[in-house]
């Protein structure tokens, strides 16, 4: 089935401020409202936030995996095209950024890659000359191809155990649909300049693309300037598999990592059992030692993962009940979501990763769902962590 | 110019509990931090700090952990240990200043109920151990660790942090008043005959690393401005010489950075490069200091004018990776936290207030004659370390 995308554009304004007025007598300012987002006719989607008297300026791109999600064939090379594509022209990108007061940090998780650029409050022209850098295609040399591929591999040694312990959860719920973003070094070194051109053409075509824009900006001149770059990057429709996303298996898994972790599989962040799920998790790490929680937010089915000393997660989950740690993990959770809100940095990143996932995607549906949150639904997350999740032991 | 940064590296150390206010007023919470200056400490302290780092985290005489989310609204306590602090660090609504301040003392006047129960080892981090490379001897007993937390934790030896919306001399004047009533028993010092820390020969966090580490100078050296723009030419950001040359030409690692790293009386320039287990360490020690002598004998007016863009994002906006490792992994975060703290630890550690603007000036006073004189010094006088993971 091919999903083909309507050629429309559909504007959506929201409001925080006064609404715009005007006198008959004098001419007032009109007050523009907070958040302008834009889907262009290719698919892209825009969104520029005004944050009055903001030190920096955010200007992140979004590119979503759908429908160029990896395989064990080819897993690794949105990672190695993330780190192609970083260097820019001339591969000196990073050079010019910070000299202007710049600085560029680029990721790939398992569905997007993002490319964020922070920058000086007066720099938006910069910005945009960024973006188109980034969105232009090159060719790669066999020589830079490798160097990123051994760059790669040392990027892996670095992971913490925490990160090693949440690859094997994925592994563990979703096997081959859960492979390491990070990537298999044989298929990077493996991996030629037609092949990074093409995954190039696929992912980097419009409908993938999301642009988060946040600063002390005019709304509408900054989406126009976005428009004018986005607006040129072709559609390509992708096959779109009618099944459903794979459903997580249980299971357990030794690693050579300190401490041990428990995952739950959440569906997207309109689930409430996801916003249940993040409560439970957040309040149980809190009383372990050395508790942390590994999740990042997504349209799309994913893991809860929740980690500890070495019987620690487990004794608090034996020892607390879900009555004694309700209130606590709603609050808990709460402040995550509205801590991650309020920052303009981590508010870009999460309102473009979810965007990317889905236009109708915003952190208020966690919000929302946690403000609402019942206590069956969290009794039913406590339970699937005490009972049913996937283990991961380290015996380190 | 070079007065003026002179007077940020004077070291004093006040006699009573120090409080340092940052007025934020767009803020919407209060940031209270307390910080201890960690002096010198023998194997058997050092062995202890990360344990302590740890028991800090466990609930104060008299909270439960409802009573912990009511003062903070869902902050958690965070502790952390930088090069010459630890610290504990959260966040309470803007109104919550007094329950904030409460928190805080119990946090500090800990009873040791806490503390019965075996500390729990954490893995080494790898890049952490490059930068503080002891050997750790024993696992510490929880008496061992409750001695350092009454060694640390006195009214002289900390400082109060408050950041954000607040009235100017509220918090100064609760918190004298609570310090005023607390007279921990005197701590003995240790034995002159307890061992010192033993330098590691292994990076026991399991990576290899390299540390050009350049010469340690005074807080009242002539060239300071010239060696602090050097550090962030040589090792600040992805247009950095180490970053240009170790990952870009040569692909040796995929982490590489240069900082200041506070001493006694001033600081030392280090550069450090950490990657995946592999033979000829040496060697490529040797060559890394080579190839990186050599693109500082090519610098241009560009990477000058880089040097100072990357001083511009961390000193006025907080961005990328700063050059001064006051923070965990050498790192200060750019919110309230980390602002808050930055004007704390300036004032703990000088006595003096931060002002960045002042040092910002400073910098973009340095000729690129001078900046190559102060880098190839780092560069060409300073001693390779090794620490191969394996």
């Amino acid at each position: 089935m091919v999903f083909l995308l309507a050629a429309i554009e559909i504007v959506h304004r929201a409001h925080f401020g006064t609404p715009p007025h005007a006198s008959l007598k004098t001419q007032v300012p009109v007050e523009q409202s907070l958040r302008l987002r834009t889907l262009l006719p290719n698919g892209a989607t825009i969104l520029v936030q005004n944050r009055p008297g903001a030190k920096s300026l955010n200007l992140d791109l979004f590119v979503s995996s759908a429908g160029t999600e990896e395989s064990p064939t080819t897993n690794g090379r949105r990672h190695l095209l993330e780190h192609l594509v970083a260097l820019g022209n001339h591969e000196n990108l990073d050079t010019r950024l910070e000299s202007a007061a710049g600085f560029l940090t680029a990721r790939t998780f398992r569905d997007v890659t993002t490319f964020e650029v922070s920058l000086p409050p007066s720099k938006f022209a910069l910005g945009l000359e960024v973006l188109k850098e980034l969105l232009t295609p090159r060719t790669y040399s066999a020589a830079s191809i490798l160097r990123e591929t051994h760059l790669i591999e040392e990027e892996a040694a670095l992971r913490s155990d925490s990160a090693l312990a949440s690859q094997a959860a994925w592994s563990v719920a979703y096997e081959d649909k859960g492979l390491d973003p990070i990537g298999n070094p044989d298929v990077m070194a493996h991996t030629d300049a037609t092949q990074l051109g093409q995954l190039f053409d696929e992912s980097f075509s419009g409908n993938h693309l999301t642009v988060v824009v946040s600063g002390d900006i005019d709304l509408d001149q900054a989406t126009a300037s976005l428009k004018s770059i986005l607006a040129v990057r072709p559609t390509k429709p992708h096959q779109v598999s009618i099944q459903a996303e794979p459903s997580a298996k249980p299971g357990s898994v030794s690693i050579p990592v300190s401490g041990q972790y428990r995952a739950i599989p959440v569906e997207g962040i309109r689930s409430p059992f996801t916003a249940a799920s993040l409560a439970v998790a957040l309040a149980v790490a809190t009383e372990s030692d050395n508790g942390e929680v590994l999740y990042t937010p997504s349209g799309k089915p994913g893991l809860i993962i929740l980690g500890g000393a070495k019987d620690s997660v487990k004794s608090v989950l034996t020892n607390r009940s879900a009555t004694q740690l309700f209130d606590e993990g709603r609050l808990l959770a709460l402040y995550w979501i509205s801590k991650r809100m309020l920052e303009q940095e981590s508010e870009t990143q999460l309102r473009g990763m979810l965007l990317a996932h889905g236009r109708d995607f915003r952190p208020e549906i966690l919000r929302e769902n946690l403000e609402g949150l019942t206590f069956r639904e969290f009794a039913r997350a406590y339970a699937a962590f005490r009972s049913s999740a996937i283990l991961v032991e380290g015996d380190k | 110019m070079i007065t003026s940064c002179l007077a940020l590296f004077a070291t004093r150390l006040p006699q009573r509990a120090m409080v340092v206010e940052y007025r934020e007023p767009r803020a919407t919470e209060i940031s209270i931090q307390i910080m201890a200056r960690i002096p010198r400490l023998t194997a058997r302290q050092e062995d202890s700090l990360e344990a302590l780092r740890d028991c800090l985290l466990h609930r104060p005489d008299g909270y439960g952990p409802k009573d912990i989310f009511d003062v903070t609204n869902g902050d958690t306590i965070r502790s952390q240990i930088g090069p010459d602090y630890i610290r504990l660090s959260f966040h309470v609504p803007s109104n919550g200043l007094h329950g904030g301040l409460s928190l805080a003392e119990a946090l500090v006047q800990q009873n040791g109920n806490l503390w019965d129960t075996q500390p729990v080892t954490t893995a080494i981090n790898p890049w952490r151990f490059a930068i503080r490379p002891l050997v750790r001897t024993r696992v510490p007993k929880p008496y061992q660790v409750q001695d350092l937390y009454r060694t640390l934790f006195r009214p002289e030896n900390i400082c109060l942090a408050i950041g954000g919306p607040i009235v100017p001399g509220e918090a100064t004047q609760i918190w004298r008043s609570k310090m005023a009533a607390w007279s921990p028993p005197p701590v003995l010092p240790p034995s002159k005959y307890e061992p010192l820390p033993i330098p590691s020969s292994k990076n026991l966090g399991g990576l290899d690393s390299v540390e050009i580490r350049g010469p340690a100078f005074a807080a009242d050296d002539p060239m300071i401005s010239s060696r602090i723009l050097a550090v962030i030419a040589l090792g600040t950001g992805k247009g950095s010489s180490a970053f240009r040359v170790a990952r870009q030409k040569l692909a040796f690692s995929y982490r590489q950075e240069g900082f200041l790293y506070p001493e006694t009386n001033g600081w030392r320039c280090r550069l450090i490069f950490i990657r995946k287990p592999a033979t000829g360490l040496q060697e490529a020690g040797a060559k890394l200091q080579k190839e990186i002598a050599e693109d500082v004998s090519q610098w241009t007016e560009r990477d000058r004018i880089r040097a100072l863009g990357m001083t511009d994002a961390f000193l006025n906006r907080g961005v990328g990776p700063s050059p001064f490792a006051f923070g965990v992994d050498g790192a200060v975060d750019n919110g309230l936290e980390g602002r808050t703290f930055l004007n704390a630890y300036w004032k703990m550690k000088t006595g003096t207030t931060w002002n960045a603007e002042n040092l910002r000036l400073s910098l973009e006073n340095v000729s690129l004659e001078s900046l190559k004189r102060a880098a190839s010094e780092i560069v060409n006088s300073g001693s390779v370390q090794i620490l191969p993971g394996r």
